[in-house]
């Protein structure tokens, strides 16, 4: 028993310091990529005050926001929709295309990206480099992502349902008055998912807006990614560490607070109709 | 308020698997119908497929008439309450009860007056503001019930609704559906595995097994005349016990021989009831002895009507008001083995394992069933009578009576011979013969006579049987009446008489075959013959089987009596043409039998031989069978 626990102290240690050293960094006072002591010299704000002042990080900030939200939004709803759909309509496609995308899910995202490329450039010709454009990729997919908001929707009840039809009611009604009220957990776990994959995607974004001259258009992910090129990295280091946290503070703060749903959403049975 | 029909209803699943087999039913108005049977029966299936949550594979379902087959459960006017109640948990037991009416959009003080009227009849008006989970179980039920109950439905439908409540509870919420079910004069439907629940709440029940109805009757016949050892067992705590045997026929004198060694004398009524096939001391049968029917003899039981006999007891079971005492009618001496015979008890009977006692079986209550089919062979309304006859110069001498044989078996030789004549063989009230209405029983709504001619000793007595359909007794107990012998049902082994097949079966094919003004008409084919299929029939077969009807191999089912033929060369559009090959005049009915296909037909006709007559099927008198999957779609 002790020897797991100080193995898991161990590894606690491991995962936090990184953490912890990018915290401090942010308050950093001395200029430099480089620094010869872990703790710093000088406690300072200025890294943050520069942050919103000097640079465009602000409008990141919004780009990301905005396009976070709009995906979250749209993939939550096909998710949802299609989890229902798959768990509770028979019909004869249904186990086929659930394998399909089961096994499509299971490829790297990344993969397609310069199809996906070449389809926004035809999509969106004149407009292929926009948040429009990055909406649309985080959100296509979406629905491939299906099985745990199936696996949870399974464990509802079907005679809910029955129940509900006998009643009188179709199947918009039975989705969005009875099985929506009673799965507030996936709702929010598949919100949570699918805020953060938009909120912290650098891949996608780099290929996509690679080469647009106005920094302004970029995402958090992407405009800190030039801070850490070579000629920049000694000057903006300490910015960038301060952006890290700014960036990662409110999704663990929502996680925090939604990590009771988040548990129940993700084990599927625990709660029951 | 609404009578059901079920015609002919299957679930087959993947194209294989068939959950529920050729169910046909109908209901009526008012009844309290229950289905009973084991885990896995398709009862369950059966009532999803009345409430329209599974799809009826083949066969007709009506609701007041209207075929619903393709209806969605909202519009077939039901209501259902589920096992495990199905509310929903997001919504106070208002909201839940409410949720139809707001769906059908009802104004909101209706939905009110009738949530709260609701809620009155079940007790329940305190906890209209609490969800579900603050419920216990029985308050739950009682809220399923209310949420059937706002809609008003036409039938109710129960899917073991009581099966998660524990015993206690379950007695009560019983007799509360009872009660519901007087107050609210609705059709039930109720599902359920448990027989007491059947037993104490249906008007009817129907007993499933494997996807087959084995019985629907009344609790009391369902007890009194199981139609075999499945029913006869699931019926009744504690279960009926069998034993194995053989029936011997001495003269007239008919007893059950247990292989144990006892031997139990049976009523002569009984006796006659009984097929001749089975006492021939040989045939093994399964004597069946309810532990309702036997006592602890004390002395005061009379041998004619009870047979006594001692046994060792294995185990005693006390019930609190009774005793369960198992003895073992073969001498062993541990419980669970073949011979044990349950007794029922007073709790102050003073009976200790080991001990001999001597118990008396009450002989009228005795099953028999056939040790292979497992069927009752003392059915209450037994198929038929084997009577000795002799034929002489073309009349057939019953007793004292005598009846002219008809054309169609006019000629056989004389001599004596055994003849079978079906219990609806036998028409009472008119012809030659002279008779006395013996014993008259009352079998739900049949009327069972039994009729004694000759010299009225017991030796020539006739057994036959008059079936009621409304019920209506015409004899009473020894009436004299006429009656005669319908020649068609009878049938003759030594002369090689059968009895008339009436049941035509043609296999054929549907065809559609497009018409000038370019719209199409089907027609069934039989061997080229076509006939145009009637509206209501060709209806049902696409709704049956959609396009995929060409490819099945239908067969025409239909009797005799549902064929119009007429003496024709120009038959109408819906009709066969064929040349008649036989008449056959059995008297009171003359039959014609021509060819169409391969096979030959018989219907009602009094012409000539050599005749061409158009032959009609009426619609009604159909049905149509898939010979590929063996299930009838019609």
């Amino acid at each position: 028993m002790k020897g797991r626990q100080l193995i898991l102290t161990c590894l606690a240690i491991l995962w936090i310091v990184p953490l912890f050293y990018l915290i401090i960094q942010s308050f950093r006072g001395e200029p430099g990529a480089w620094s010869p002591t872990f703790f710093p010299q000088q406690w300072t704000l200025d890294n943050y005050k520069r942050l919103f002042t000097e640079t465009n990080f602000p409008s990141w900030y919004r780009n990301t926001f905005i396009i976070a939200l709009v995906s979250c939004i749209i993939t939550t709803a096909f998710v949802l929709a299609v989890s229902y759909a798959f768990s509770r309509i028979k019909f004869k496609a249904r186990k086929p295309m659930m394998n399909i995308m089961l096994i499509l899910g299971m490829f790297p995202g990344f993969m397609s990206m310069s199809a996906v490329y070449f389809l926004l450039k035809i999509l969106l010709p004149n407009n292929y480099q926009s948040m429009a454009s990055l909406i649309i990729v985080y959100s296509a997919g979406a629905a491939l992502s299906y099985y745990v908001a199936k696996g949870f929707f399974d464990t509802v009840p079907n005679s809910l349902d029955e129940a509900a039809r006998i009643d009188g009611a179709g199947r918009a009604r039975i989705f969005f008055e009875i099985i929506l009220p009673l799965s507030k957990s996936i709702i929010i776990y598949t919100i949570l998912i699918s805020f953060i994959a938009p909120w912290c995607d650098f891949i996608f974004v780099s290929y996509i807006m690679s080469g647009v001259p106005d920094t302004s258009k970029y995402t958090v992910a992407l405009g800190m990614y030039r801070w850490l090129e070579r000629e920049s990295i000694q000057q903006y280091f300490t910015t960038f560490c301060a952006a890290a946290v700014v960036v990662a503070t409110p999704i663990t703060l929502l996680f925090m607070w939604l990590q009771k749903y988040y548990v129940e959403g993700v084990t599927g049975g625990a709660v029951k109709g | 308020m609404a009578d059901l029909s079920l015609k002919h209803i299957y679930k087959v699943y993947d194209g294989e698997v068939k959950a529920v087999n050729d169910f046909c039913m109908d209901i009526k108005d008012k009844e309290f119908i229950v289905f009973v049977g084991p885990s896995g029966c398709g009862k369950s299936t059966t009532l999803r497929m009345i409430a329209g949550l599974e799809e009826i594979s083949a066969g007709e379902l009506r609701i007041d008439g209207e075929v619903v087959n393709d209806l969605e459960p909202k519009d077939r006017n039901i209501a259902m309450v589920f096992q495990n109640y199905a509310l929903y948990p997001h919504m106070t037991v208002y909201e839940n009860m409410a949720f139809a009416l707001k769906t059908a959009k009802v104004p909101k003080d209706i939905i009110k007056q009738k949530v709260t009227e609701a809620a009155e009849i079940l007790g329940i008006t305190q906890y209209l503001e609490r969800k579900p989970k603050a419920l216990s179980g029985g308050q739950r039920q009682r809220v399923a019930l209310g949420r059937a109950i706002v809609r008003n439905p036409k039938v109710f439908l129960l899917d073991e609704p009581l099966s998660n409540l524990d015993a206690k509870l379950r007695a009560a919420m019983r007799a509360e559906i009872s009660r519901l079910h007087e107050k609210l004069q609705t059709t039930f439907i109720y599902v359920t595995h448990d027989q007491t629940e059947a037993m104490t709440m249906g008007t009817r029940i129907v007993v499933m097994k494997d996807g087959f109805v084995q019985q629907i009757d009344t609790p009391r016949n369902l007890f009194r005349n199981p139609i075999n050892m499945f029913v006869a067992s699931f019926i009744g705590t504690p279960q009926i016990c069998f034993f194995d045997g053989v029936i011997y026929k001495e003269g007239r004198e008919i007893s059950y021989v247990l292989d144990c060694g006892i031997r139990i004398n049976v009523d002569f009524y009984i006796a006659d009831k009984i097929p001749e096939k089975y006492s021939d001391g040989k045939h093994r049968v399964a004597v069946g002895i309810r532990p309702d029917d036997v006592r602890i003899d004390d002395g005061k039981y009379k041998t004619d009507e009870w047979e006594i006999t001692e046994a060792p007891v294995v185990m005693v079971e006390s019930l609190g008001g009774e005793n369960l005492v198992y003895t073992n009618l073969y001498g062993k001496n541990s419980p669970g083995e073949d011979g044990t015979l349950v007794v029922k008890t007073g709790a102050d009977c003073e009976i200790h394992k080991g001990d001999i006692v001597k118990i008396a079986i009450n002989k009228r209550n005795i099953y028999v069933f056939d040790r292979e089919t497992e069927m009752n062979i003392i059915s209450g309304i037994p198929k038929e009578n084997i009577v000795d006859c002799e034929i002489v110069k073309g009349k057939m001498q019953l007793g004292n009576n005598s009846f002219n044989l008809p054309k169609a078996i006019y000629g056989i030789k004389d001599g004596k011979v055994k003849v079978r004549i079906p219990s609806d063989g036998v028409i009472l009230g008119e012809g030659s013969g002279k008779g006395k209405i013996a014993r008259v029983e009352i079998i739900d709504d049949k009327v069972l006579y039994r009729l004694e001619y000759g010299n009225y000793d017991k030796k020539d007595a006739l057994f036959p049987l008059f079936v009621y359909e409304d019920g209506n007794q015409c004899f009473d107990e020894g009436d004299n009446v006429n009656f005669d012998i319908d020649f068609s049902k009878i049938s003759i082994a030594e002369r090689n008489i059968t009895p008339l097949n009436t049941v035509n079966s043609v296999k054929c094919s549907i065809v559609k075959v497009r018409e000038k003004n370019r719209k199409y008409t089907f027609y069934f084919d039989i061997a080229g013959e076509l006939a145009e299929i009637e509206h209501v029939i060709r209806e049902k077969l696409f709704a049956a089987r959609g396009i995929e009807i060409f490819d099945t191999e239908p067969e025409l089912i239909f009797d005799a009596f549902a064929v119009a033929a007429e003496k024709s060369d120009n038959p109408s559009r819906y009709a066969f043409l064929a040349e008649i090959t036989e008449i056959l005049d059995y008297g009171r009915f003359c039959f014609g039998k021509a060819d169409l296909g391969e096979s030959s037909v018989v219907f009602p006709y009094s012409g000539n031989v050599g005749d061409t007559v158009s032959l009609k099927i009426s619609a009604e008198g159909v049905t149509v069978k898939d010979r590929k999957q063996d299930i009838i779609i019609v």
